[in-house]
């Protein structure tokens, strides 16, 4: 056997088919199966756990940052320029230009940024969560079916 | 990704859609970079001439002692409460409670509600909006001025 291994090398793949097949024993599948199933629920407890604080971190530092993110383009200007838009259209289209650059110059784009961040790391952690429920839900009917 | 694989599956392949996607973020990414560049140095200009000009448009604080708070002040548009009214200029703090003042011309547009008014219905304590361009002196030439009902005091 050792010269077998040996003579293929690290190429595993080879030292496979160079292997006698032989029947896998149904005690060996059904503990394989079982250790990938345990593995399985193990990733999704602790999925479940990171998406759900992520989440709920993030809802709560979004919920600030939005807050932080209107305070900032009030405090800029950014909403009475934008207004103007609506209640002086003719005017804002002559000076378009001017009317452009300080709608840019007042624009909050750190907060934005961090506010979209906080978006999408929530929207990422909801997925996840979603994603590791729906795991758990399957594998609990399977689970009952199976009993 | 997506984009990527439908790309390369109309262009037939892979590589040079990975390269026209590259192509386009880095343009989008230059694009960007070049507009804050454009921003950032109108608005550094309009600091550095606000400073400057602080004694002699505000008066209080000699040369090179102002300061903006918090943040440069934007130098196409103003938005606050009128503060001093001198024809043909008059004063706003606003943005970040930083003070500008702002010159009207024969041209510009002053509107209150849906009329056009003149200069001398601008009354200190008013909130207005401006916009304009600005000069040397590090004022604002306002286009228009759109002045602000007053909201009764809850």
């Amino acid at each position: 056997m050792t010269e077998r291994i040996t003579s293929v090398g690290s190429d595993y793949e080879r030292l496979f088919s160079a292997l006698p097949k032989e029947p896998v024993p149904i005690y060996l599948c059904e503990q394989v199966v079982g250790r990938i199933r345990q593995e399985r629920s193990r990733v999704t407890r602790v999925r479940l756990v990171v998406a759900s604080l992520c989440g709920t971190l993030s809802a709560a530092v979004g919920v600030y940052a939005g807050i932080v993110l209107v305070s900032a383009a009030t405090s800029s200007g950014f909403f009475s320029y934008l207004a103007l838009a609506f209640s002086d259209q003719g005017a804002v289209l002559k000076d378009a230009g001017s009317f452009g650059l300080s709608l840019l110059e007042a624009f909050p784009a750190l907060e934005t940024i961090a506010f979209l961040a906080l978006l999408a790391i929530l929207i990422g952690s909801l997925r996840t969560f979603g994603q590791a429920l729906r795991f758990t839900s399957s594998y609990t009917s399977g689970a009952l079916a199976a009993a | 990704m997506i984009l990527i694989e439908k790309l390369s599956h109309a262009l037939g392949s892979r590589t040079l859609a990975g390269a026209l996607v590259a192509v386009i973020g880095l343009g989008v990414l230059a694009g960007v970079f070049e507009l804050g560049e454009f921003v950032g140095f109108h608005k550094a200009s309009f600091a550095s001439r606000w400073e400057e000009n602080y004694e002699h448009n505000f008066g209080g604080l000699p040369q090179g002692m102002a300061t903006f708070n918090r943040r440069i002040p934007n130098p196409h548009g103003a938005a606050g409460k009128i503060v001093s009214v001198t024809a043909p200029t008059f004063s706003i703090v606003g943005d970040f409670e930083n003070e500008k003042t702002i010159r009207v011309a024969s041209s510009t547009i002053i509107r209150k509600g849906d009329q056009e008014v003149t200069f001398k219905e601008l009354v200190v304590g008013e909130s207005a909006v401006v916009i304009g361009t600005p000069n040397e002196q590090g004022e604002i030439d306002a286009t228009l001025i759109r002045i602000l009902p007053t909201l009764p005091a809850p």
